[in-house]
């Protein structure tokens, strides 16, 4: 079945099935229970959104859910708003609370957030109850409009359910596009791997004030169905942390992470009530119970089950089957032309040893507390060059590559890079400046495929935003396409052609090592910073190494490097920097610097020795 | 563990099935239908129980006595799960599903709330136990309460201060939730209307702990009585606070106050205090009767909240009988009743559909009320 | 206002804000151990007064006596409690432990209201109702028991951190779990004993607690996270942080009460948490600590 066949299948059937429901269940009592089901699952996808992608967890939903209702019952009833703005209304308030609330929490770990977000639960529900002329207090608010199409009220169930199924089918599908987009990729990332995101483009506070305020904003939208559905009534006692942990066991039960999962999860816990019965007042234990053993058993949910049995498999590589043929296309397509003797993979800069200086460092210093990890050192790194920075453990290149990239923020000292003064910023700018790194101990985003890790190293030459992302916009589609091109000559570049739908953590350890240098490579540094590149790999790997090095190097990156392996740091290194206990003690060629005493003295004496 | 996940799977979707159509009807026409809806699931679970034990009590009775006009009251139960959208949901399931004539509705008012629009759209007669006041005066005619509302309790409170004690100035703390909320409004406004003064007004949440702050504030602005309008717990805090800074006011509490849990836990704080309640236990031949009856039946003692179920469910039973099955005769047959002698007390409804409108005043002594004053203020 | 209201409420706020210092520290001794924020917290305070109120209640024994038997059976609480919360998901991300003991938590609170009811339950106090009369402040004698039960557990603490190899070990597990390892300390062993510790911790706080408030299931809620507020106050991950958080707090929410609003009394101890969080993340009396890159 050709492509275009199958992307109307989906929308087909949708169509028809939400026209023909109404027909089928004519019962107000089962319309009405559908309506609240889709009602808690679009607050479930929000939560989706910030738990399932970002990886942050959440447990005021209920209070944004509630949110979203008052905002709009208030303005309909009190201001006479049409009903229909009353959606826009709450989705923004609520958005906007999500943000007052993630400015002072998301900066800090996810422990703090899920604590505050309590907090803020409880100071939510304290609002709607004490402040009783914006809110008509305890009582809550009565005979709440419904919404109109001309002169007709969408009031008796079987036509709110329309509303409520759209409403539930655009939310998802911005859901599911929002997943597969550069800002998708990004939530995934922070939930990843945080400092990696970081360092590899992504504005770490903004994407989770952005996923929370989203999330915020599509428990509103629900909160606004669950307003004007129904019982056209609202109380503060409905939106309690009781509610929040409900909407929490229907997300991680219908699987986190998944969209589908999470609507699944929301109509499940819904619509089971007459099973559910015989739990009477253990309602809320058997629910925990579940939460615990969810967790431990079936992390991924329901979705996870459903997607991992043969039928689904095999539906979904029939699915897939035209878009990886696609994409195998592409691969082999700039493979070729790779061959072909073009070196496209990099954009070329003149690097003709011009020996102009891309990295300056002066005074750097940095200081935990009384030890002095790096103390006042100064350095600098010619363009087109590969530089080394070695010495012994704990004499501060760690420290010094933290700081560059700006994961730590210097005690004192300058950093520039090509004329910019980086110290103190933030890693995803440093990134977008022109500097990219790996780390000692791989940080790749584990769970993601390999070149979806390689997409968000094009993170910061891309600028797709929130809403291009979820409308799937033309110009969002070319840079997708842009970035996927690019992405696949990184792959290529360094060999893992081939792997790009394998995910990442299943990868041998020396070809994470090689994922994590194309996703550093993908974001066009000026300047690569790697910690440790030959950390255990074996002999034909690290010679394999050294030529990439010496290729990346040609091809108008410059390179700064902090090595073990002292016969691949002379046999590459152009210059060589030495540090002992946080201080330059030597700098200079290979040859200079196994000549210099000091160094000798200090840690290379032995080694060279033995050699 | 494939297996495992493959049953798994077939159980979530056998237990689909069932849900949906495992709620299969059959209607028989010698009976008559009545739906009730307590919360069997949830947070008000263990109320709820109680509540279905005494509607039972009602049930055996009036069909053991031959049921209405020779048919048998068939009642049908269906949870509520002690949410607003839950309680939702039971009604229409029991009007649409269930096809049941007539209600026997919800205690909490954020419920009764909840379900008022679709109640008067069904044009359905629904008994209720809420007691906040605004519930019968919305224009809603399918509304009758079987309790006192809180204009009742409050009205004797400040009679009782005003005429009994002697003290002009009240201090007031209340619940901030509906019930405390609103008894609290209504205190405030007959005292004002009674020419007492309220020197000081606090809230707090179902779950404080410590009133230092708030009796402070009370003995500060020279409160004479101190009144409370919320729950058990915070009560016998309340209490046993109130004594510990030298008991500087008297306490007048709220139907809570004189509550067997409430006792239980002020203990020997509790002495001396004055509350307001819906009735005394065996005030009255009716109530003793309906004591004697659950005893029997359930070899425990009654609950005080749940005796409207029973009162309520006798009263739209009686009223079925005069009317027959037809919902707007059933309606005015409920209005139509008065002087009714319920386990509750005296019912007499007004045009708003309020039943009851006596309340009594006791002091605690010895761990036991002591009633003082049965007051009638009528229904405001 | 007069000095006999405000002193007054300081006695008062500075029992409460003891038992947030307690519950705070049960919540710093586990994050330091296994960098885990238990949100069943709260609940460690909880299931002890019920298990002492049953004691003394039912079984009529004696208060020494119930206070040994409840310490024992928390302490067997805290193992099985971080076999089930914690240690399958061991070697996972921090989210599913904090969401599994949020599930071991709301089980918890469920669970004591299934066995011993809805309705609260007054624990018997082992010191007189009647409060002292100190020139005009009403003083309960369980705030000074509180008080100074709280204070000889910190005694205690100090002793048996720096002076026992136990404690060292939890110490020595806490900070560096490699190095320990290979020291010889049984991490997965001191791992459990820190989970022990912490409920203990929780066992003193739910009998000291529980004569003056009534044993109910949420007792546990509204103290965990405002313990949790306190540690954060006073400095993540500081001990002397955690129980200055916590006097601080008991002190300014009474105070925040009387001058403020009763009825927001709960939400000061967030908006103090947000205004720390924005103005001086490190908290109040901590020091700034570098994350690992």
């Amino acid at each position: 079945m050709n492509t275009r066949i199958k992307s109307l299948l989906v929308p087909a059937v949708l169509v028809v099935v939400v026209l023909l429901l109404p027909r089928f269940i004519t019962s107000s009592y089962w319309l009405n229970l559908i309506n609240l089901a889709i009602s808690f699952s679009i607050a479930c996808l929000g939560l989706n959104i910030v738990l399932g992608y970002t990886g942050q967890l959440s447990l005021a939903q209920a209070a944004f859910w509630g949110v979203g209702a008052y905002t709009s019952a208030i303005l309909t009833t009190q201001l006479g708003l049409p009903v229909w703005a009353g959606i826009f209304a709450a989705f923004f308030v609520a958005a906007l609370c999500g943000v007052l609330l993630g400015i002072p929490t998301l900066k800090l770990s996810g422990h703090y957030l899920a604590m505050a977000t309590i907090g803020f639960g409880i100071i939510v529900q304290l609002i709607l109850v004490n402040e009783i002329w914006l809110t008509n207090g305890s009582d809550g608010i009565t005979k709440i409009p419904s919404p109109w199409i001309g002169s007709f009220e969408l009031k008796d169930p079987a036509t709110f359910f329309y509303v409520a199924a759209v409403s539930l089918i655009l939310l998802t599908w911005g859901a599911i596009h929002l997943k597969n987009s550069r800002v998708g990729r990004a939530f995934m990332a922070i939930r990843e791997n945080e400092m990696a995101a970081g360092t590899t483009g992504v504005d770490t506070t903004y994407y989770k004030i952005m996923a929370f305020a989203l999330s915020a904003g599509y428990a509103g939208v629900g909160g606004w169905l669950f307003a004007h559905g129904g019982s056209h009534y609202i109380s503060p006692d409905t939106f309690s942390f009781d509610q929040s942990v409900i909407l929490l066991v229907m997300t991680v039960l219908g699987g986190n992470g998944s969209a589908i999962g999470s609507i699944v999860g929301g109509t499940l816990l819904t619509l089971l009530p007459e099973v559910l019965r015989f739990l009477k007042d253990s309602y809320m234990m058997v629910y925990a119970a579940g939460i615990v053993l969810i967790m431990i058993f079936m992390p991924r949910g329901i979705a996870g089950l459903v997607s991992n049995m043969p039928i689904s498999l095999r539906l979904r590589t029939w699915w897939n089957a035209d878009s990886v043929a696609t994409l195998q296309v592409a691969a082999t397509a700039s493979s070729r032309e790779n061959s072909g003797g073009s070196q496209k993979a990099f954009t070329p800069r003149d690097c003709s040893g011009s020996g102009e200086v891309l990295l300056t460092v002066k005074g750097l210093a940095k200081h935990f507390g009384g030890l002095k990890a790096v103390d006042g050192v100064d350095m600098a790194v010619r363009r087109g060059e590969i530089q080394a920075l070695i010495g012994p453990n704990g004499s501060g290149k760690t420290t010094i590559l933290n700081m560059l990239s700006g994961l730590y923020v210097p005690t004192a000292g300058e950093i520039s890079l090509g004329g910019a003064a980086i110290a103190g910023k933030k890693p995803h700018i440093i990134t977008s400046l022109g500097m990219a790194r790996t780390f000692q101990n791989i940080r790749l985003f584990g769970e993601l495929t390999v070149l979806e890790n390689v997409l968000i190293g094009r993170h910061c030459h891309s600028r797709a935003g929130l809403f291009t992302s979820i409308l799937r916009l033309p110009s969002q589609k070319a840079e997708e396409a842009a970035i996927r091109a690019k992405a696949l000559e990184m792959l290529e570049f360094v060999g893992l052609n081939g792997k790009e739908f394998a995910q990442a953590n299943s990868l041998p350890y020396g070809q994470q090592r090689l994922l994590e240098l194309a996703r550093a490579l993908a974001s066009d540094p000026q300047l690569l910073l790697l910690d440790e590149p030959a950390a255990g790999l074996n002999a034909a790997e690290t010679e394999a190494l050294v030529g990439l090095l010496f290729q990346i190097c040609t091809r108008g990156v410059t390179i700064l490097l902090v090595e073990h392996d002292m016969n691949l740091v002379m046999n590459v290194s152009d210059h060589i920097t030495v540090l002992n206990f946080g201080k330059k003690i030597a700098e200079g060629s290979a040859e200079e610097i196994e000549k210099n005493q000091e160094v000798i003295d200090a840690y290379l004496g032995t080694e060279v020795g033995n050699a | 563990m494939t297996n495992v996940k493959r049953i798994l799977s077939v159980t979530f979707l056998s237990v689909m099935i069932v849900a949906i159509f495992g709620s299969g009807i059959a209607t028989a026409a010698d009976e008559i239908r009545i739906g009730f809806t307590p919360p069997i699931t949830g947070v008000h679970a263990a109320g709820g129980s109680l509540q279905v034990k005494s509607i039972n009590l009602a049930l055996k009775e009036i069909n053991a006595a031959g049921g209405v006009n020779g048919k048998k009251i068939d009642l049908r139960i269906i949870d509520n799960q002690s949410t607003n959208p839950g309680a939702l949901a039971a009604l229409q399931k029991a009007v649409e599903q269930e096809k049941v004539l007539a209600m026997v509705g919800c205690l909490y008012s954020t419920q009764v709330m909840a379900t008022a629009d679709a109640t008067k759209n069904y044009g359905i007669p629904t008994i209720i136990g809420a007691t906040n006041v605004n519930i019968t005066k919305q224009g809603n005619p399918w509304l009758f309460r079987v309790r006192p509302d809180d204009s009742v309790a409050a009205g004797a409170m400040v009679k009782y201060i005003k005429e009994d004690t002697k003290l002009t100035k009240i201090g007031l703390i209340h619940d901030a939730d509906a019930f405390g909320t609103g008894g609290a409004d209504l205190v405030e406004k007959y005292a004002k209307e009674a020419g007492l003064t309220v020197v000081r007004r606090e809230k707090c949440t179902t779950a404080a702990k410590d009133f230092t702050a708030e009796l402070l504030a009370m003995k500060n602005a020279g409160a004479q009585i101190l009144v409370f309008y919320g729950h058990e717990e915070a009560t016998a805090l309340l209490q046993r606070q109130m004594r510990q800074i030298g008991s500087p006011f008297k306490f007048l509490g709220s139907p809570s106050a004189a509550s067997k849990d409430s006792l239980n836990l002020a203990k020997e704080a509790a002495e001396g205090i004055w509350a307001v309640v819906d009735f005394v236990p065996g005030q009255s031949k009716e109530n003793k009767s309906y004591a004697d009856a659950y005893k029997k039946e359930y070899n425990a003692e009654f609950d005080s909240l749940s005796v409207w179920t029973y009162d309520g469910l006798k009263i739209l039973v009686n009223a079925i009988k005069k009317a027959g099955e037809d919902r707007a005769k059933i309606r005015e047959a409920i209005l139509a009743t008065q002087g009714y002698q319920g386990a509750q007390g005296t019912f007499s409804f007004t045009p708003n559909g309020d039943g009851l409108s006596e309340v009594s005043i006791v002091q605690i002594e010895k761990g036991q009320q002591k009633l003082l004053k049965i007051v009638n203020v009528g229904s405001k | 206002m007069d000095w006999s209201t405000n002193l007054q409420m300081v006695v008062a706020g500075l029992a409460m804000g003891s038992i947030y210092a307690l519950v705070a520290l049960g919540f710093v001794l586990i994050f330091n151990a296994v960098n885990v924020v238990n949100f069943a917290q709260g609940e460690f305070a909880m299931v002890p007064a019920f298990v002492a109120v049953w004691l003394m209640s039912y079984l009529n024994l004696s208060f020494a006596m119930t206070c040994v038997i409840t310490v024992v059976f928390m302490g067997i609480f805290g193992i099985v409690f971080e076999r089930i919360a914690y240690y399958p998901l061991r070697n996972r991300s921090f989210l599913p432990v904090i969401i599994s003991t949020i599930g071991v938590g709301i089980f918890l609170k469920n669970g004591a209201q299934l066995i011993f009811g809805a309705e609260p339950l007054s624990m018997p106090r082992p010191t007189s109702p009647e409060a002292l009369n100190f020139f005009g402040v009403f003083v309960d004698p369980q705030y000074i028991v509180i008080i100074l039960c709280t204070l000889a557990l910190l005694g205690f603490q100090y002793f048996f951190f720096e002076k026992t190899m136990l404690g060292k070990k939890m110490l020595a597990t806490a900070q560096d779990k490699q190095m320990a390892r290979l020291l010889g300390i049984r991490v997965a062993t001191m791992i459990a004993v820190t989970f022990v510790y912490s409920s203990i911790l929780g066992a003193a706080a739910g009998i000291l607690v529980g004569p003056i408030f009534f044993v109910t299931k949420d007792m546990g809620a509204m103290i965990g996270v405002k313990a949790f507020c306190s540690s954060i106050v006073g400095g993540f991950g500081s001990i002397p942080g955690a129980i200055l958080g916590g006097l601080f707090l008991g002190v300014i929410e009474v105070f925040a009460a009387y001058y403020v609003s009763s009825a927001y009394r709960d939400a000061f101890a967030f908006i103090i948490l947000i205004l720390v969080l924005l103005l001086r993340p490190q908290g109040i009396f901590g020091e700034k600590i570098a994350e690992k890159a």
